[in-house]
């Protein structure tokens, strides 16, 4: 089967092909795995046990694993202010835009949340909404700062 | 795609093609590749459900020196294999800025993610998270699509575009 492996500090996942028969902590070795130390799912609070197979932890073809360090994410979101909350490192970042533009969040009507995006500070483009929070720390951190910016419209 | 000896733009393409985010947004029905025929690909890009409007739109690439040079996309018929008309195109402030007509012929997205667009003069250092540039690929310019085709004010207004 292949399975799409998203990895602490790399934004961009992988799809990596492995065998259900084989165990979870193969998942932390394979490809680039970045020294992570522990494997989890989206339908999953807690890290998966690493000496069960990929079958068994209920991971199915071109599912989303995360693999890192962080079992949860502390996010700060920046506009008007700060807001932090706390993230399942599999988390999307559509996810987390929806807390962050509710009513936890920063509370922006339809027509605002339409009209925004986040983006970590400094990047050269805004977050996809499909990319896991989880893949966006950075070595020895389970924080992660983020902007929410205004989109443009284009005009020559 | 055949097993011929391919240029560089077209090998960058079949990489990129068979990259994870590629493959995930397919996979999440983010879009679909419906074919190549070198230098054009046609691919179907979602948009948000609403009522008595089409459940994606097809930009006809033309990929000539990707990715050192930026993908340009046409809003294709597949029906009549021609350019879509004004009349079929998503409506919404900014996406129906994005789709417009009125600059070049519609044959390009007005986005400084396609060729065409960001030669207008500064857009590169204008808008730098959407411009092109040699490090992207196809999948960035199409996650900007899906989003403009996507959002909130989009959905409203296009339903109500196509039912009124």
């Amino acid at each position: 089967m292949e399975i799409y492996v998203h990895t602490a500090g790399s934004e961009e996942p992988e799809l990596i092909e492995i065998e259900g028969a084989v165990l979870v902590r193969e998942l932390l070795v394979i490809g680039q795995g970045q020294g992570a130390e522990l494997v989890m799912i989206e339908a999953v609070a807690e890290p998966i046990d690493l000496d069960i197979t990929i079958d068994e932890a209920g991971i199915r073809h071109r599912d989303h694993v995360h693999r890192g360090r962080c079992r949860r994410v502390d996010v700060r979101v920046r506009y008007n202010g700060d807001k932090s909350h706390e993230f399942h490192p599999v988390a999307t970042i559509r996810k987390v835009f929806e807390w962050a533009t509710g009513s936890d969040g920063f509370d922006l009507t339809p027509e605002q949340k339409a009209e925004h995006v986040l983006a970590v500070p400094g990047a050269d483009h805004f977050l996809d909404w499909e990319v896991r929070i989880g893949s966006l720390v950075t070595a020895g951190s389970c924080d992660i700062v983020l902007d929410l910016a205004p989109k443009s419209r284009f005009e020559g | 795609m055949t097993n011929a000896v391919i240029g560089p733009d077209q090998r960058a393409l079949c990489d990129h093609l068979r990259s994870a985010r590629f493959q995930a947004g397919v996979d999440a029905g983010r879009w679909r590749l419906i074919s190549i025929t070198w230098p054009h690909a046609l691919i179907a890009i979602s948009a948000a459900p609403r009522e008595g409007a089409p459940e994606e739109f097809v930009l006809r690439f033309e990929l000539s020196g990707y990715p050192a040079s930026a993908p340009t996309g046409c809003p294709w018929d597949l029906d009549q294999d021609a350019i879509l008309l004004a009349g079929q195109r998503p409506k919404g402030s900014r996406v129906a800025h994005i789709f417009r007509t009125d600059w070049e012929g519609g044959r390009a997205l007005y986005a400084p993610w396609d060729r065409l667009a960001l030669a207008h003069g500064g857009w590169a250092d204008k808008y730098p998270m959407y411009a092109w540039n040699a490090r992207r690929d196809l999948t960035f310019y199409l996650t900007n699509v899906n989003d403009a085709l996507n959002n909130e004010v989009f959905s409203a207004s296009l339903s109500q575009a196509f039912t009124a």
